[in-house]
């Protein structure tokens, strides 16, 4: 599904991933796990599409596709979901208005009908009781004056409504309780299918007793220093990140 | 200059030739008299430093006489469907043909301005230019020199109007530069309230100047809601002064939105004269191409105990300018004053200009003042997280220009008025966004 060849990328200058190797099948999940600083949170926003980071040299494949030649909504359209670290509140835009537009243009791309606001309001009922989100929330404003919690659920939610091929978490389990930890855990088990994938970018390895990966990469001065199964992030866990230095 | 004023003293003495002997003639001579000492403003004026009225004051513009509109025309200009009380004017002048459902508004009387002028006494003696000779400005003589007819509503004592009160100008062009001179008194009782709503149209092709002055009394307990959309053609010069006089525990509520011109200034000025009074100045405008758009706010608070709001939000595009002046005066007297200021503006474009000044003077101690202003381009960090979830730029550009104008246009009571503005945004987008549901 996703390959990525010996990927450099840098923003203002600064070099800040330095050679990436990374393949993800459908089916798997992969966690990308590193302290602070390493890069994760730039290769999670490459792949989404940001502007600010220039890509130096390197490839990503996905489906068979270019990538980097995809414009942010693009990469929506062919599956692609960043769960922000910092959702952005958006005030005057409803939750619901901004979910449908989306949806309806991820259908309009793929050739599929778009949804009336009757039939939207069906699915939205099915899928807000995945990540138990307050159904109030839906005419509020896009994460406007929502907790910490209820802005990294609303990203689930959304993740639920626009079910993409890819999904990649940024630091989604970063502030949770642990109640609001297991929800969203919950919701992303959920989606998880055979034809889907899932990246999920963490510094802690808590969030790893919920969802288990298929494979742990540690990413480390921009480089992934190591792979392994999910008893990688154990030994991660009880050793810290010291010992990478 | 001087050419420039003379052919107003010609004008006016072709224009006015004959009506020498009306008692308002002595009020357009004294008004004359202002204007052709003061003439036009210059930029070296702190009142127009960023308002070049150069062009304006160069086109020869002749005051324009009736003119006819059709019908079918007149419609393009209304709201969907409206059958309420429906008041036109055509270059300044109150067509009784094409308005409609004015004349049995209960409790309120609609009269014509040139009857007030030629017949009424008592309105002409106890109003007129009684509120703007406090608030003058060149324009405001320059109506007062040249004013003719427009519409006069005096809405009678304890009075609730149920329907909103649609004033359509449309400004019709010709093959010369015409200029028109609205006129407007409106008069809110001792507790009455209504809704008045003023849409401002061009017909036709050719320059075209308004100059209007409204008078605006706010009696005791009285609620007057003023909602204006602007929205005439780029070749448009319009002016317009507005004095409010507002009494004690009155609610005045403004809302101006500016879409068209290609050059506008709007002068508001309220007087709070009395205790517990509250009054609101909002504003929005989205200006393209090389449009101006010029607003001036004076809040007068001259007693105590009363509370004035100002939110002015401007969008700009292109080589659009766009200069706001929000002046608050706080008297000695007005005590336990809240005064809310702020003006926020978003540029479209690296070539769009804003100035933005806003002037406290407070001579009382116990008050709460506050302004801001801010100018700033969209949110890239907004539309990148629309962008993720795969809403195009352009789409993700309306929205977010959409939800910066919201907060003005959401407090809109009348959704007649919230669907044009929204169509007028959605326009000057330059795409389809259906907002309706947003």
């Amino acid at each position: 599904m996703l390959q990525i060849k010996d990927l450099h990328a840098s923003i203002e200058g600064k070099e800040i991933l330095k050679g990436i190797d990374l393949e993800v099948k459908k089916g798997e999940v992969h966690a990308i796990m590193g302290p602070n600083g390493s890069g994760k949170s730039t290769l999670a926003n490459i792949l989404a599409g940001r502007e600010e980071y220039e890509v130096t040299s390197g490839s990503i494949n996905y489906l068979g596709e270019d990538l980097l030649e995809l414009d942010p909504e693009e990469r929506a359209h062919k599956g692609i979901f960043l769960a922000f670290q910092y959702p952005v509140e958006i005030p005057g835009v409803s939750n619901v208005y901004f979910l449908r537009t989306a949806l309806n243009e991820v259908r309009k791309s793929q050739g599929l009908e778009e949804l009336d606001a009757a039939q939207f309001l069906k699915l939205v009922r099915r899928k807000i009781d995945l990540v138990e989100l307050d159904k109030s929330l839906l005419n509020r404003a896009v994460n406007e004056g929502f907790s910490g919690g209820e802005k990294k659920r609303n990203e689930i939610f959304q993740m639920a409504v626009l079910e993409p091929k890819l999904a990649i978490l940024d630091e989604t389990d970063s502030g949770l309780d642990i109640d609001a930890l297991r929800i969203v855990a919950n919701g992303v088990n959920s989606l998880k299918s055979k034809d889907n994938a899932t990246i999920v970018v963490t510094h802690y390895q808590r969030l790893l007793d919920y969802i288990v990966p298929d494979v742990v990469h540690v990413l480390f001065k921009g480089k992934i220093v190591k792979s392994g199964g999910k008893e990688l992030a154990l030994e991660l866990e009880s050793k810290g990140y010291d010992w990478l230095k | 200059m001087q050419n420039e004023i003379k052919h107003y003293l010609d004008q006016f003495e072709r224009f006015h030739n004959g009506s020498a002997g009306q008692a308002v003639h002595a009020l357009r001579k004294k008004a004359l008299r202002e204007f052709e000492q003061e003439g036009f403003p210059t930029t070296r004026q702190e009142e127009w430093r960023f308002t070049n009225v150069k062009p304006l004051a160069q086109t020869p513009f002749m005051v324009s006489g009736g003119a006819q509109l059709q019908q079918p025309e007149v419609e393009t200009f209304l709201f969907p469907g409206w059958q309420k009380p429906l008041i036109v004017l055509v270059n300044g002048r109150f067509d009784r043909e094409l308005s409609r459902n004015w004349q049995d508004i209960p409790g309120v009387d609609v009269i014509p301005l040139k009857q007030v002028l030629d017949e009424d006494k008592t309105l002409f003696n106890a109003y007129l230019t009684k509120i703007v000779q406090d608030h003058e400005t060149v324009f405001s003589r320059l109506n007062s020199a040249f004013m003719h007819d427009g519409v006069c509503l005096h809405i009678n004592d304890k009075v609730r109007v149920q329907e909103e009160i649609h004033i359509v100008h449309v400004m019709k062009g010709g093959e010369k530069p015409l200029a028109a001179y609205p006129r407007n008194l409106i008069i809110a009782g001792k507790g009455s309230e209504a809704c008045l709503i003023e849409t401002f149209h061009s017909s036709g092709a050719g320059v075209t100047f308004t100059d209007m002055v409204s008078e605006v009394f706010v009696g005791e307990n009285a609620r007057l809601k003023h909602y204006r959309i602007q929205n005439e053609s780029p070749e448009a010069f319009h002016v317009s002064n507005t004095a409010v006089s507002q009494k004690e525990n009155s609610n005045y509520k403004s809302v101006t939105f500016t879409f068209g011109g290609r050059l506008v200034r709007n002068n508001i000025s309220t007087a709070l004269n009395g205790q517990g009074i509250e009054s609101t100045l909002n504003g929005l405008y989205m200006v393209r191409d090389k449009q101006l758009i010029d607003n001036h706010t004076f809040i007068d608070h001259a007693r105590a105990h009363c509370d004035s709001h100002e939110l002015y939000r401007g969008i700009l595009r292109d080589s659009a300018r766009a200069v706001f002046s929000g002046k608050i005066l706080v008297r000695p007297d007005a005590q336990k004053t809240d005064a809310k200021q702020s003006n926020n503006c978003l540029l479209l474009s690296d070539e769009a200009r804003v100035d933005t000044k806003p002037q406290l003077e407070i001579y009382a101690d116990d008050v709460k003042c506050t302004h801001g202003a801010t100018v700033g381009q969209l949110d890239e960090e907004a539309a990148f997280y629309l962008r993720a979830r795969g809403i195009p730029r352009h789409k993700a550009t309306g929205i977010l220009t959409y939800a910066f104008a919201e907060e003005i246009i959401a407090a809109i009571e009348v959704a007649e008025v919230r669907d044009a503005v929204h169509a007028l945004l959605a326009d000057r987008l330059g795409h389809e966004i259906d907002f309706t549901e947003v």
